[in-house]
């Protein structure tokens, strides 16, 4: 099987990437690094010759009550013009309020309303951009009283009424799960149709009140939990172009491109289970 | 009764900004770990986060304060002044005039005007990459064009003035290891920041090229206000921003627009306009 597995590009490896061209099956980027003309977003272009690329979105906010800004649509549609990214994706959350923009991936209530916000919302960018594009599932570190919806359902009825693609964030599944004391097979039940990609990373343990609580940093190798549910995941869903990502206390290029290896490995070897088991 | 989206999410955005909102207690799951432990971890996620935004933007301040009082002073301030959008590289406009005000800080007076610099390269920093005027090109400019043309500092240049020597306590923080010491009294610097080919840096400016250099970025230098072009090659106030590669190629200009940017023989144009006006 070709490698699908990619790493997420983040500036200490950005002129070694450029000068290396190491072999991956894909590129990530954050969009809201390379909306200015700097010279890092000269080179992205510039790569684009050698690399698929996967440009995931972390500020277009698609569970706002108030709507995705304008202004930054407008400069994110602008840059998957000019990068024509084969995969578009943002986050299931909302992170402005009130015109103030929050640098996090706030929580949603998993209610009808919010479900009408975020599908009016995704919809709204679908249209912008002219394409589909992928909702990743969050960390959550807390749950809302009222919701009436697991996640998992909540994320179901998104890809039905907007026709959005899900990005599973296996990281983020186990570090829910355990914070909000869910069953993260509860993940499973999605429609594998939805499934389009899948996201690895580190986390973290934290102390909240003398309980551990999973932050996920993005700081670390992927956790031994987290690659044995990806194997599940999988199995399950069956191969999908898969990030490793890393944000915090970045390593050697070489660290990002193990995981990614270790990650076409799974892919694989669930391949072959499901081919003896068909 | 459950709040509606949006004033759960006003809420929460008061909360995460460090007001506390007591009815989200409410809205929140606790178990063994309390809705309000729960609540705090976006609170710190995003004040971290934003302080480590400030210390990617604001690098010479963190070195001359250290990055425990950093984090600090940059907590308080994203606490009072969030982003108003997503692309962090353009948060921190008002940073400097905060620090100006900080009381912890009031011992460095030039702490602000250090920020300011820092905002300044990074403004530069992220401009756009146009062709710049080489010797060549200013040279090429004909005297009968000089009055409809027009040459502009490049995108993302600002002059910047301090009465501290703030080019040498620069100089002195990129080098954590350095034991220079700064005489504050030791003169008042006037640098031009522009974007190089893969940073941005800055020119120290004499004081007449700094006067008649526009202070923002962006603004404009009108070749026909100045006079002939032979007279303003020569002029030695501007010989520090007409060098090679400080200066974006010169357009021209209609001449009603012309006229009313630069005025006409009967109402003469005065470079202090410049300050006013926008680039092509």
């Amino acid at each position: 099987m070709s490698p699908i597995a990619g790493i997420g590009l983040r500036a200490p490896h950005l002129a070694e990437i450029a000068r290396e061209r190491p072999a991956t099956a894909f590129l990530e980027i954050h969009a809201e690094n390379y909306l200015s003309p700097t010279q890092a977003a000269e080179t992205i272009e510039r790569l684009r010759a050698d690399y698929v690329f996967s440009m995931h979105a972390v500020g277009l906010s698609l569970g706002s009550a108030a709507g995705i800004d304008d202004a930054h649509l407008d400069r994110v549609a602008g840059l998957v013009k000019r990068l024509q990214p084969a995969y578009v994706s943002d986050h299931l959350s909302w992170s402005v309020a009130g015109g103030r923009y929050f640098n996090d991936l706030l929580p949603l209530p998993y209610t009808e309303e919010a479900l009408d916000v975020v599908v009016r919302n995704v919809q709204r960018l679908q249209d912008r951009l002219g394409r589909q594009v992928s909702i990743e599932n969050p960390s959550c570190y807390l749950g809302f009283t009222h919701s009436t919806m697991s996640e998992p359902e909540f994320l179901s009825e998104v890809a039905r009424r907007s026709g959005c693609g899900l990005l599973l964030d296996v990281n983020n599944i186990h570090v829910t799960a355990h914070n909000l004391r869910l069953d993260a097979r509860d993940w499973l039940t999605l429609s594998p149709d939805a499934v389009t990609q899948y996201h690895l990373a580190g986390h973290a343990a934290n102390d909240a009140d003398g309980e551990p609580i999973l932050i996920d940093d993005h700081g670390s190798r992927v956790g031994d939990a987290v690659w044995t549910l990806f194997e599940e995941v999988v199995r399950r869903f069956g191969a999908r172009p898969t990030l490793i990502e890393w944000d915090t206390d970045i390593p050697a290029l070489s660290v990002l491109l193990d995981e990614a290896q270790r990650a076409d490995r799974a892919l694989s070897a669930a391949g072959d289970h499901a081919a003896r088991a068909a | 009764m459950p709040l509606a989206l949006p004033d759960l999410q006003a809420a929460l955005a008061d909360h995460v900004a460090g007001h506390d909102r007591a009815e989200l207690l409410a809205s929140v799951v606790g178990d063994s770990i309390p809705a309000a432990a729960r609540l705090r971890v976006h609170r710190n996620h995003v004040l971290h986060s934003l302080g480590t935004a400030l210390a990617a933007t604001f690098p010479t301040v963190q070195a001359l304060v250290g990055d425990e009082f950093f984090r600090g002073m940059a907590r308080t301030f994203a606490a009072h002044d969030l982003p108003t959008q997503p692309v962090l590289s353009e948060y921190g406009a008002g940073f400097s005039r905060f620090v100006g005000g900080y009381t912890p800080a009031r011992g460095l007076p030039y702490l602000a005007d250090i920020a300011r610099l820092d905002w300044a390269l990074n403004v530069a920093f992220h401009s756009p990459t146009e062709p710049r005027l080489a010797s060549a090109d200013l040279a090429s400019i004909q005297v009968e064009q000089l009055p409809t043309k027009l040459v502009s500092l490049a995108p993302g240049a600002a002059v910047l003035r301090s009465i501290y020597p703030i080019e040498r306590i620069w100089a002195t923080a990129q080098s954590p290891a350095s034991h220079e010491t700064v005489d504050l009294n030791s003169g008042a610097a006037r640098l031009l920041v522009l974007r190089r080919a893969n940073d941005a840096g800055f020119v120290c400016l004499s004081e007449g090229e700094a006067s008649f250099c526009p202070p923002t970025a962006f603004a404009g230098l009108c070749c026909g206000a100045i006079g002939r072009w032979s007279t303003f090659r020569k002029t030695p106030m501007i010989g520090g921003i007409l060098r090679p590669g400080f200066c974006c190629a010169a357009r021209q200009e209609s001449e009603r627009r012309h006229q009313r940017t630069c005025g006409t023989a009967d109402r003469p144009y005065t470079p202090r306009a410049l300050k006013v006006r926008l680039s092509l």
